[in-house]
């Protein structure tokens, strides 16, 4: 993009590419399936996906926590139930290889999945 | 040769004024444009071998680069990058075809342009920053039994609440940028946190006179949250606010 098409901006280019990369890594958030990776891209997409819904039914958990409306044995189940998920999640990472940043497809136009 | 259709314009003067306008301006590898019409729409074309053409990011910049400079003499909806068609009848029969939905379309741009804003910021900082100026509350479950699932429960929920005050604050400046936008009977496109460092990635539709009426909102903005970066782009062809299906 030519510098005339920039209307306004206060900082540098620099540092703004510098917050943009600290947080967006735009070519390993893509997902790259070929012949050699299918099994890896696979699992990739797949936990993707799973990553997504858990932090989702997370998400839903705590905005009824947040709401008041559940009993403290209701909570400490919930709070089971998270766990024991955030920790099959970690097993299934270090099974194939995956961190955290992996999980994070980003879409394009979009954005990021997560 | 095949036609290569850069833009479909607006053309209510004319047709000799079109291409006269049109020689002054030069295509990809310099070739030249000509206009085909129908009625008061026009599809400004380059002759190109289809096999010949190499569709990269230069070619990419080129193209836009040429949409961009017919769009400072016309308005215009921008074509798809390689939008081919075999001959000049070709690219008639499809002017025909979908005239009303391009009139449709060209009516609703017409005078006006496209501005980008994003609003960029470390996500990490200011949840950090609103954490400082407004402590979260600390303990939200008892945990007086000892369980560790409690804590669980209470260590999530506090980092739930720090991401809702982070998406009330990008919430607030959507709202400003909006009621700004309302003033200027724009039409936009605006999403919210499109990344952890994309707080606001928003598109406007505006009229060409209003742009430094923009670009002064956008200042003010900025005076008002320094902590976040504010880059404002533009004018640009209607990219973002075309909508029609080739027939």
């Amino acid at each position: 993009m030519s510098d005339d098409k920039i209307l306004f901006n206060t900082g540098s280019l620099d540092e703004i590419s510098d917050i943009v990369g600290k947080f967006d890594d735009i070519e390993n958030s893509k997902l790259k399936l070929t012949p050699d990776n299918a099994d890896s891209g696979l699992a990739k997409l797949v936990l993707t996906l799973v990553e997504l819904i858990r932090k989702l039914v997370e998400k839903q958990a705590m905005r009824r926590v947040d709401g008041g409306s559940l009993t403290e044995e209701e909570i400490e189940r919930l709070g089971e139930t998270l766990w024991k998920l955030e920790m099959k999640m970690e097993e299934l990472k270090k099974h194939f290889n995956l961190t955290d940043r992996d999980l994070n497809i980003n879409l394009g136009p979009l954005g990021d999945l997560i | 040769m095949d036609k290569l259709i850069y833009a479909i314009l607006l053309n209510k003067s004319k047709t000799d004024n079109l291409q006269q306008t049109l020689s002054g301006i030069e295509g990809i590898d310099k070739s030249a444009l000509n206009a085909i019409s129908f009625g008061t729409i026009s599809a400004v074309c380059g002759n190109f071998n289809k096999s010949d053409f190499a569709a990269n990011q230069a070619v990419a910049l080129a193209f836009a680069g040429v949409i961009d400079e017919v769009a400072k003499h016309f308005t215009l909806l921008p074509m798809r990058f390689g939008s081919f068609m075999k001959t000049s009848e070709d690219v008639s029969k499809m002017l025909e075809k979908n005239h009303d939905g391009f009139l449709q379309n060209l009516e609703k741009v017409e005078n006006k342009f496209e501005f980008g804003l994003k609003v960029f910021g470390d996500s990490t900082k200011i949840q950090e920053h609103l954490k400082a100026t407004n402590p979260i509350e600390e303990k939200v479950v008892d945990e007086n039994e000892a369980s560790k699932f409690k804590s669980y429960v209470n260590k999530k929920l506090r980092a739930h609440r720090i991401e809702e005050r982070l998406l009330s604050f990008v919430d607030t400046i959507v709202a400003e940028i909006t009621l700004y936008l309302k003033q200027m009977e724009a039409t936009s496109r605006i999403q919210k946190m499109a990344s952890e460092s994309i707080l606001v990635d928003g598109v406007f539709l505006i009229k060409k006179n209003q742009q430094q009426q923009l670009v002064e909102a956008i200042g003010d903005l900025q005076k008002q949250y320094p902590e976040i970066k504010f880059v404002l782009t533009g004018p640009w062809p209607p990219y973002s606010f075309v909508e029609i299906k080739l027939k």
